[in-house]
């Protein structure tokens, strides 16, 4: 049986060159191992041996549930990103999207989360909206509140009806694909003879290792210039012509 | 200018990366034991870079590495093994992989990771990605005859 990699990685801002993604944790596990079951050990591990954890987690569908998401946000105070289920209802004020509307229809846009109450604030922005032929437009306070207990998934501590969240979704998401191939084709992993799962566990965080170094060398590298730089010899461009 | 890094598999890379490998660390954690038994000579920080050679050059099998590593002065180099007639073979690899041990693995990536995290800002959040990646079996089981 094959054997699955599963890693957490945390997106290193300090490289402005590029897209730097660094291993927080690693599992090697049989291939049959369900995702769910890597997603929480990864956090408890970046907490007990890092003392450290991310804000905001991405991650795919089946790496979380609505369980595990409430635990997240209840005991950690951390956000988990994932695209809804397809066996998953939406609930209002969801619409396919998902986008959050009103009772009457207007969309409407996240305004924030009030952690005090445990409430997202949702309300119209709208440059034209629909409320001024509303019939309930006198009685509406145009902003709406909704506990995130309603549905873990779309609210969560950032909805998915969010930018924040689509943006993480559909344009940081796909950043751990580069990583992984670079650790899978390059590093080679995948082409040591793995004849036992602790060889695995072994290659794995080997791989890891290097992806550090290399981190290491891109962030870290000796930025000193000697003090007599300025007068050291140039070579002059001959003119020929 | 700007600093890029060379591409994986090459000496130069092996340059810029072999200083931040930590040898004190790596020696502190899986020490050479002394006494009665079976007793090891290569240094821990050492055996720590040969098998780090398997995935920064070409030869992605411990036995491979070995076997060409006499005629690579830049793995050598990289490894603080200068001396292409005493090198080590197999066993102190194996025996230091297993004395290492997954906890051992990951203490080191932790002191590695230590200052990267350093690096973040607290006023931005930071994103964490979870995947996986799949390790087919070193197998012929489904190939076609």
């Amino acid at each position: 049986m094959g054997s699955k990699k599963h890693t957490l990685r945390v997106w290193l801002q300090a490289c402005a060159s590029q897209v730097l993604l660094v291993p927080l944790g690693s599992w090697a596990a049989p291939a049959n191992r369900g995702e769910s079951l890597f997603l929480w050990p990864s956090l408890q591990y970046c907490q007990q041996r890092l003392d450290w954890l991310p804000d905001i987690v991405v991650g795919a569908m089946g790496y979380s549930s609505l369980e595990q998401q409430r635990q997240i946000r209840e005991r950690l105070g951390r956000t988990m990103l994932t695209k809804l289920r397809s066996d998953m209802n939406l609930v209002p004020p969801f619409e396919p999207g998902p986008v959050a509307v009103c009772p009457q229809g207007q969309v409407l846009s996240w305004l924030g989360w009030e952690a005090r109450d445990q409430l997202h604030w949702f309300g119209v922005t709208a440059a034209e909206p629909l409320c001024a032929q509303c019939w309930e437009q006198s009685r509406c306070a145009r902003q709406f509140s909704y506990a995130p207990a309603a549905h873990e998934i779309l609210f969560g501590q950032i909805p998915l009806a969010s930018a924040v969240a689509k943006t993480l979704l559909e344009k940081v998401r796909p950043w751990i694909e580069p990583a992984q191939a670079y650790e899978k084709n390059q590093l080679g992993p995948n082409q040591m003879f793995r004849n036992s799962l602790q060889f695995t566990w072994a290659a794995c965080l080997l791989a890891d290792a290097a992806v550090l170094l290399r981190a290491h060398a891109m962030l870290m590298r000796p930025t000193h210039t000697p003090w007599l730089q300025a007068l050291l010899p140039n070579q002059l461009p001959l003119e020929l012509d | 200018m700007k600093f890029e890094l060379a591409p994986t598999g090459t000496a130069t890379l092996l340059e810029q990366l072999s200083d931040f490998i930590p040898d004190g660390f790596i020696n502190e954690l899986v020490a050479v034991r002394g006494g009665r038994g079976r007793r090891r000579h290569w240094p821990s920080a050492q055996l720590y870079r040969l098998l780090l050679l398997t995935l920064l050059t070409p030869a992605h099998s411990f036995n491979l590495m070995l076997h060409l590593l006499p005629e690579q002065r830049s793995w050598r180099k990289f490894a603080h093994v200068p001396n292409r007639y005493r090198l080590p073979v197999a066993s102190p690899l194996h025996d230091f992989r297993a004395a290492l041990g997954v906890a051992g693995w990951r203490r080191v990536n932790q002191f590695l990771l230590a200052p990267l995290l350093e690096t973040l800002s607290p006023d931005r959040q930071a994103v964490g990605l979870i995947d996986a990646t799949d390790l087919p079996a070193a197998t012929s089981a489904d190939k076609k005859s």
